[in-house]
């Protein structure tokens, strides 16, 4: 059969299979990575700006907390006892106790350059300055009037309750070198005698660097880098040594916070208190410090409601920032993606592989389906082809035999007296070969179904059959004298009808060749040859030669004249075309004159099974 | 005496079957239809039998295959026919197709016997033949 024409799998058609696999998996893929990206990218942005919140608020704090203790330092100062007394008695030797409270308290608290006590006509009365690590009480020939600085101004005009806060500067004393470590704010309090009158301030100088290095241990404790800018939106504490420093006085030109970030700083200037917002990508965070109640700032006298801010606490997180923490975010979400994507591509290239493979093969197997059942078709219709022309042959045939013999026959009853003994043993043989074709007839009809059939299966019981025979065989002629020996349980499984004919063959043939015996006997049972169980026919007939025991089988094939024993040849080999259908074999031993045996087994030993007939 | 209806288109069987019932003494009147329609002509006296005297035959002998109508056709009209229905029929061919045999008992034939080759084994079964459904077989008088 010839194998039908299917496509191979090649690249291409797996491509085109793996490819709708693929696609769609993979813009899910991207589709889930990208979603993935953006939500991280997102919440790290929140944190981010979380985080800028939370230091700025912790810077906030710890300076809103640094002004409140200084504010309250002043205030202290302002009602020391001692100062109290002091301006009672006006005596310039009660000046000691002051000083020595002023240079305590300087020395406990450490915070403070200077701590002052102004009189009203602005003359500097006490006087301690801080001088590295030691306070120092200042002569009273040191002391000096400073009626016109600001500061000084500001201060003599507070009421009870109120302090003042200076600017947040760098202004360097006179007489001092301008130096970062000089950053001071600069904080008073009214001083009022036991009467109530007002006697002048006190006014403390806070070393403002120590607010500044709160603000930059911030950054040491990894909560960032945060600066401080003052309400004009100059650098107090910047991202550069140079912004802080004496370049102050220089007003930090061109390079101050509000200078470099304008729009940032127009919306920080606008409000008070904290607020995080985005200004052209950078992120900024800020918080204005507020002045305890009761401030009044350098800049603006206002009521003691309203404190304008001071400073501000802020940072900046450039987009930059963000821009470097993405493309790294991206990076790795896209090797995550690439990663997947290729792992994808090579299940969708085996999956379709497997898919063509497998098609293929359906699709093979459904080619060669069809081809059978063509085959299968073609080969019916060619056995009812068969089946109909036997039929036809039979019949039409065997009429004019009749006719031959028939006429041949009333020819010898009606005539035979006109006809000699030479012309009626012509009519006998004419007679004898129309019978003989008759037979031949019959038998090969015999053998061309036995090919054509279909083989059962079925349980036969070859000991009801071989009795059934010997029944017809006695009943047709009744005076032969034959024992029939049939074993009892000859049992086997095949075509009960095909089997019936094989054994009438085999029964025939030694009804027929046991004529001449007197006492014949006829055996039919199995035996054990080796390892394999095997039928027999045995009789004590005339035997054959089995120096032409090979031609026993073949059709028309005789070792007996037809003078001899009768028949047409063909029986043996319609039973070895029975016996090879069922898979098995069949042979015969014979001794001339003494008898033959049949040998057959079904099933087993025979290659040819497979081969239709 | 009844008339036997013989339905055989081979001349030479016709031949042989007449001379096998003149060996045997059968005396009746044997008809001769050639093919089917012959056959129901007679028994319904129709065509060219038209307007014959006499009922119906004793038995019919019916050959399968025959031209026109064919055997079994001829049997299913047989047995169709009130006039007709009791005759009885002898299918008498040469078929040993085991399918003609089942379809003729099933269309009603009362026996059915193939033709053998041997003009012996003929005789005898036109002798048995003859022997029974002529003589010992009780047919109805219809």
């Amino acid at each position: 059969m010839v194998q039908p024409e299917i496509e191979t799998v090649t690249a291409k058609s797996v491509l085109l299979r793996a490819l709708p696999i693929f696609l769609p998996i993979a813009l899910v893929a991207t589709c889930v990575v990208y979603l993935l990206y953006a939500t991280q990218e997102a919440a790290t942005r929140r944190v981010i700006a979380a985080g800028q919140k939370q230091l700025v608020e912790v810077g906030y704090t710890s300076l809103a907390n640094s002004l409140a203790v200084i504010g309250n330092d002043a205030e202290f100062i302002a009602q020391d006892p001692f100062l109290k007394r002091w301006l009672e008695s006006r005596d310039d030797r009660s000046v000691e106790p002051i000083l020595a409270q002023f240079q305590s308290f300087a020395r406990h608290r450490g915070l403070y350059e200077q701590i002052r006590f102004i009189g009203l006509d602005g003359v500097e009365a006490v006087r301690v300055d801080w001088n590295s690590g030691a306070a120092a009480a200042v002569a009273p020939e040191a002391l000096r009037d400073v009626s016109g600085e600001n500061d000084i101004r500001q201060g003599l005009k507070l009421e009870p309750g109120e302090i003042y806060f200076s600017a947040f500067d760098f202004r360097p004393e006179p007489g001092r070198p301008a130096a970062p470590q000089n950053a001071s704010i600069r904080v008073a309090a009214p001083v009022f005698d036991a009467a109530g009158h007002k006697r002048g301030m006190v006014i403390l100088s806070y070393l403002a660097e120590r607010a500044l290095d709160r603000v930059r241990s911030l950054s040491t404790r990894g909560l960032g880098q945060a600066w401080l800018v003052d309400s004009k939106g100059r650098w107090l504490l910047g991202p550069s040594a140079a912004d802080a420093a004496g370049s102050f006085a220089a007003a930090q030109e061109g390079r101050s916070f509000a200078e470099l970030h304008a729009q940032a700083w127009e919306q920080i200037a606008r409000s008070t208190g904290k607020g995080q917002f985005d200004a052209g990508g950078d992120l900024h965070t800020y918080a204005a410090v507020e002045l305890p109640d009761g401030a009044v700032t350098g800049e603006n006298i206002l009521s003691s409601t309203h404190a304008a801010p001071g400073v501000f606490l802020l940072t900046r997180t450039p987009a930059t920032a963000f821009a470097a923490f993405s493309r790294g975010l991206i990076r790795s979400h896209v090797a995550a993606l690439l990663g997947t994507l290729l792992l994808l591509a090579a299940l969708s290239g085996f999956i379709a592989h497997h898919g063509a493979r497998r098609s293929r093969a359906e699709r093979l197997v459904r080619a060669l389906n069809q081809r059978l059942a063509k085959d299968n078709a073609a080969l019916q219709s060619v056995n009812r082809e068969l089946e109909s022309f036997s039929y036809s042959v039979s019949h039409d045939l065997r009429a004019p035999l009749r006719s031959i013999d028939g006429f041949s026959q009333a020819l010898l009853e009606d005539y035979g007296d006109t006809v000699d003994s030479t012309g009626r043993d012509y009519l006998l043989r004419v007679r004898g070969a129309a019978q003989r074709m008759g037979n031949l007839i019959d038998d090969l009809l015999k053998l061309a179904r036995v090919s054509q059939s279909e083989l059962r299966d079925d349980p036969v019981d070859l000991s009801l059959l071989g009795r059934k025979i010997s029944a017809e065989l006695r009943q047709r002629d009744p005076q032969r004298n034959i024992d029939f020996v049939i074993a009892p349980d000859l049992q086997t499984r095949g075509d009960g009808r095909l089997l019936q004919i094989a054994l009438e063959n085999l029964l025939d043939n030694a009804w027929k060749f046991t004529a001449r015996q007197p006492a014949g006997r006829i055996e039919f049972g199995k035996a054990r040859q080796g390892s394999e169980e095997v039928f027999f026919v045995r009789d004590n007939g005339a035997g054959f030669d089995m120096a032409h025991a090979d031609k026993l089988f073949g059709v028309f094939q005789r070792l007996h004249a037809v003078t001899e024993f009768e028949g047409t040849g063909i029986g043996l080999a319609t039973v070895q075309r029975i016996v090879y259908k069922h898979g098995g074999r069949v042979w015969g031993e014979a001794e001339k004159g003494r008898g033959a045996v049949f040998f057959f087994a079904l099933r087993g030993g025979n290659d040819e099974a497979d081969i239709a007939g | 005496m009844k008339p036997i209806l013989l339905v055989e288109d081979n001349p030479d069987d016709e031949v042989l079957t007449l001379r096998a019932f003149r060996k045997n003494n059968i005396k009746n009147d044997i008809i001769v239809a050639r093919d089917g329609v012959q056959a129901l002509d007679f028994l319904f006296a129709t065509g060219s039998h038209a307007g014959r005297e006499g009922g119906n035959p004793q038995v019919i002998l019916l050959d399968l295959k025959l031209p026109l109508i064919d055997g079994l056709e001829v049997l299913r009209r047989i047995r169709a026919d009130e006039r007709t229905r009791l005759i009885p029929v002898v299918i008498l061919t040469s078929s040993r197709e085991e399918r003609d045999l089942v379809e003729s008992y099933s269309l009603g034939c009362n026996s059915y016997v193939r033709k053998p080759v041997n003009f012996d084994e003929f005789m005898e079964a036109a002798r048995q033949l003859g022997m029974y459904w002529l003589l010992l077989n009780e047919a109805s008088e219809r």
